[in-house]
């Protein structure tokens, strides 16, 4: 196994410890939030099972979880904006449809960086219009309970995602060495989601009433 | 060209990382900002409320309580076999009567933190005024200029009982015969001025010897982002002066 890959396995068995410790208080703030790190985790390890087990490429894995991430985060970070209900459904309407063109559109098993970068931007712009919104209310908010630090994970790795994803399929064409270093961005990009969860995990627990 | 392309997505993604690390600061600083400012505006509203029950006390005891003292007075020297004097001394006890509910109705009105929003700043001035000078212990005198603006409800809260405490502070401590109130709205800032022909103070003296009047009203007009200044000279009487600055898209109420 390579030491990326036993980083990123061991941080989300880490992580999954924190959430089962924390279980009920996930559950009643987060599920979308939960559901998508659970699908995100099923891809990451299914998609090292389907290389480690002598398979050439995983991509299809990713490829067909990324429109049910996409539901799955754009629906949290919806929740989190103080949407009327009506408004909620309205957007995530919005989202479903671009999920079921994302799904269409993706190859089954090789890169197709533009629908990687619509998800990534769309993801962004809720990110932040939901920033935004913490800076012009009037209201401070809670930081240890709030939903502020697991949206900050989510915007750093979906930003450097942004940035790198759509450069990926070009250079693995063109350059592989290049390629595989570019990649490193987004194994990094990945821990600072875990670390910044894992930080929101941990002042969640400790601000818990007891 | 790929080489390019590789430095300028790892340049974009370190300027991407400062900038979500800029916003995590500013939402992390605004935030800190907001709980301060709630932090202090709990302390004043604690204060204000403090102050309030201090003024209730004064009130009760200085004016109404002097009245209805007054009231009793008059039913115990109460001649009936004397129907002339008795008819005088019941008309002169209606009246007493009569003013004592008009100033528990004006007080109690002053005290409602509810009233003074719903009937803005200006308004509520000038019922204070009126109040003022009712009781006859000195003689107030308001003048207004420009359009009244619509003050936010805790702005307006706070800046009236500050209004008050000065009021109070005039009444109590400076022996003055006459105040002046001026209350001027401009595009960018409404000021306040408080002037009062009483016996002033060295404030410098004031300020060392404690003044923990002066210093909670000084950080009541730096919760609401207003200025504060005070001049007072002793045996000249003492000016106070309030301005808050506006937006400039502040809206304005007519008189």
């Amino acid at each position: 196994m390579d030491w990326w890959n036993a980083v990123n396995m061991g941080l989300l068995v880490v992580i999954w410890t924190t959430i089962v410790a924390n279980l009920r208080g996930i559950l009643r703030a987060r599920v979308f939030w939960l559901l998508f790190f659970f699908v995100y985790t099923v891809t990451e390890v299914a998609a090292y099972a389907v290389i480690a087990v002598g398979g050439k490429t995983n991509l299809f894995i990713y490829n067909r979880s990324r429109p049910i991430q996409f539901v799955l985060v754009a629906a949290y970070l919806l929740s989190n904006m103080g949407l009327s209900r009506r408004n909620w459904y309205k957007y995530m309407a919005g989202a479903i449809v671009t999920a079921a063109f994302l799904y269409l559109a993706s190859p089954e098993s090789s890169y197709n960086s533009l629908v990687e970068v619509i998800f990534y931007a769309i993801t962004l712009i809720i990110c932040l219009f939901y920033f935004d919104r913490i800076i012009k209310s009037d209201e401070p908010i809670d930081f240890a309970t709030s939903e502020f630090w697991f949206s900050s994970a989510l915007f750093v790795y979906f930003g450097t995602a942004f940035w790198i994803t759509g450069l990926i399929s070009y250079l693995m064409e063109r350059d592989r060495g290049l390629a595989g270093k570019l990649f490193f961005g987004l194994v990094i990009s990945s821990y600072f989601l875990y670390g910044i969860t894992l930080y929101a995990l941990y002042a969640q627990s400790k601000s818990k009433p007891r | 060209m790929t080489e390019s392309l590789y430095y300028i997505a790892v340049v974009a993604s370190f300027v991407f990382f400062s900038l979500t690390v800029f916003i995590i600061y500013i939402s992390v600083f605004h935030n800190k900002k907001k709980s301060v400012f709630r932090q202090e505006l709990a302390k004043a509203q604690l204060e204000i409320k403090e102050q309030t029950l201090r003024d209730i006390a004064y009130e009760l005891h200085d004016n109404l309580g002097q009245v209805a003292s007054l009231i009793k007075i008059n039913l115990n020297t109460l001649q009936l076999s004397d129907y002339e004097k008795s008819t005088q001394k019941i008309e002169d006890t209606k009246e007493l009567v009569r003013q004592l509910i008009l100033d528990l109705k004006s007080l109690s009105i002053s005290l409602n933190s509810d009233r003074v929003v719903q009937l803005g700043f200006f308004k509520i001035v000038e019922q204070e005024v009126e109040r003022l000078n009712k009781l006859g212990q000195l003689r107030v005198e308001l003048t207004q200029e420009g359009p009244a603006p619509i003050i936010n409800s805790n702005t307006t809260v706070i800046l009236y009982r500050m209004v008050q405490e000065l009021l109070n502070n005039i009444l109590k401590h400076s022996a003055a015969s006459q105040v002046t109130i001026s209350l001027v709205a401009s595009k960018n800032y409404f000021t306040l001025v408080i002037f009062d022909n009483g016996t002033g103070f060295d404030l410098t003296e004031k300020l060392k010897s404690g003044g923990s009047g002066l210093l909670n009203l000084q950080g009541r007009a730096k919760l609401i982002g207003a200025d504060l200044s005070i001049k007072s000279t002793p045996g000249e009487g003492t000016q106070v002066r309030i301005e808050l600055p506006f937006n400039s898209d502040a809206t304005f109420e007519s008189y």
